[in-house]
């Protein structure tokens, strides 16, 4: 029984309308991010709201179906998800204190330790998992 | 990977990959991927094309000599 929940929550997709719907809220959100940081009239919370969105926009995308979803392009889906988990571990752990260090290293000052932003390093995976995912599908046309 | 005979069981139906992949109800992706030996496809499937040509899975496919 649990098992069967387990297996019912793992494959949970969204019908394939809601890519556009995921699409139109991640340009919107997008759009007022980098609005923002020009015209910088938001308040926080309301920033963060827009953050949020934007993540959750991209969620949706990668979350629903192509029109003809079968075992093929679910197995292209779970490698991508599998490069963009492995790639944003790597960001996290080994790029980003490695290019940190450097430029601590160039500048001359004492090294500190990055401070780890999670908007960042989601906003990262994700869309390495939808470009990844994309070129898959075309390598493969 | 998988030797297959998918583009000339194709042939002799004279189909397209799109044909059959309408008549399987995947993508077109899937047979091109098949039929490149770039994708191994599920029991089922493997099943299904077998039916839909009228062949044995094993004529179908066939292990390379290093699998």
């Amino acid at each position: 029984m649990k098992t069967d929940k387990l297996t019912k929550w793992s494959n949970m997709q969204l019908p394939n309308p809601f890519k556009k719907v995921g699409y139109g809220i991640a340009i919107i959100c997008l759009g007022l991010v980098v609005g923002q940081q020009i015209v910088g009239i938001f308040p926080e919370w309301a920033r963060f709201l827009l953050s949020t969105m934007l993540l959750l926009g991209l969620l949706m995308v990668s979350l629903s179906k192509e029109k003809i979803e079968d075992e093929f392009i679910i197995s292209l889906r779970s490698r991508s998800y599998q490069f963009a988990f492995i790639f944003g571990l790597g960001y996290t752990l080994i790029l980003l204190p490695l290019v940190n260090y450097i430029a601590d290293l160039i500048q001359g000052s004492a090294y500190s330790p990055v401070k780890n932003d999670y908007f960042d390093v989601l906003l990262l995976m994700i869309l390495v998992q939808l470009v990844f995912f994309n070129k898959l599908k075309r390598c493969h046309c | 990977m998988l030797k297959n005979t998918l583009k000339v069981q194709r042939a002799i139906k004279d189909i397209t990959q799109d044909q059959l992949a309408k008549q399987l109800g995947v993508s077109r992706q899937t047979v091109n991927s098949i039929e490149k030996s770039r994708y191994v496809p599920s029991t089922l499937l493997a099943l299904k094309l077998s039916a839909y040509f009228r062949v044995t899975v094993n004529e179908l496919f066939e292990l390379e000599e290093d699998d």
